[in-house]
């Protein structure tokens, strides 16, 4: 496999499979993910979308590779080619045991057409927000408050 | 997440200085990431265990190869700590990182 462009990582209290189940799931999937509802299917070649909270279509991508509760590898295409034309960029979900009941969740991000700083910054605190929402949530069974990402022109 | 050590971790400028190189050049294996720097690899080995301890950098395997990546999470954790609080309170609605982005020309 390639070498991924970015990667972010949580230690998070919990188990593989509770981890798997908030990670996958189109009901919870607003709490972490600034309101954007994931729609994933259960087999590789399967859809895999981003919705956003107006119902627009945010990412509407595929199933590269899924293996519950450990790995889950999607294809992230973007409507509209925003970062223009070429290979979508990929992101791929790993979940590792740690230590006894801790479990390591690392995302990575293999970035085929390039991505402007501009994003990566977005990115950096996007990502940070986002494994912190599923880190306060499997840990004290609430989600987080919503906090705002700041723009990525500030 | 241990602030001890992560505090500890940031409290050295060489580890900071490793750390802006991660973020300029994502991916790097040790040779390549203190090349022009005054530090030996077994100075920047023993900065990198640190770093790594502390969650801020990520390792990841590629045959012989060890690539490293600033990983920002903790940080924004303890920015969250002091910062947080009160964004919380000034911000009512779920808001969508996507959607914002799209407004962008994409430029930084």
């Amino acid at each position: 496999m390639d070498k991924p462009d970015l990667v972010y990582m949580i230690f998070i209290e919990t188990t593989a499979e509770r981890l798997w189940a908030l990670l996958t799931s189109a009901e919870e999937s607003p709490h972490w993910f600034f309101g954007n509802r994931i729609e994933i299917g259960s087999a590789p070649g399967d859809a895999y979308k981003v919705v956003r909270v107006t119902g627009e279509t945010a990412v509407d991508g595929g199933v590269l590779a899924i293996e519950p509760p450990h790995r889950l590898h999607v294809r992230w295409d973007m409507p509209g080619d925003p970062l223009g034309p070429g290979r979508p960029n990929e992101i791929e979900y790993r979940i590792e045991q740690a230590a006894e009941g801790v479990v390591k969740l690392s995302v990575s991000e293999f970035h085929y057409t390039p991505v402007p700083e501009a994003w990566q910054r977005a990115g950096r605190e996007g990502w940070s927000l986002i494994l912190s929402a599923l880190k306060t949530i499997l840990e004290t069974g609430r989600p987080l408050p919503p906090v705002t990402p700041s723009h990525p022109e500030e | 997440m241990d602030e001890d050590l992560l505090f500890r971790a940031l409290a050295d400028p060489a580890r900071r200085t490793l750390l802006d190189r991660l973020r300029e050049a994502p991916g790097q294996a040790l040779g390549p990431l203190i090349e022009g720097l005054p530090m030996s690899r077994q100075a920047a080995s023993k900065h990198l265990v640190v770093l790594e301890a502390a969650n801020l950098v990520a390792v990841v395997r590629r045959g012989r190869e060890k690539l490293h990546y600033l990983n920002p999470v903790p940080i924004q954790q303890i920015a969250a700590r002091w910062i947080g609080a009160f964004e919380r309170e000034r911000v009512a609605a779920l808001v969508d990182l996507k959607a914002r982005l799209e407004g962008e020309d994409g430029q930084t």
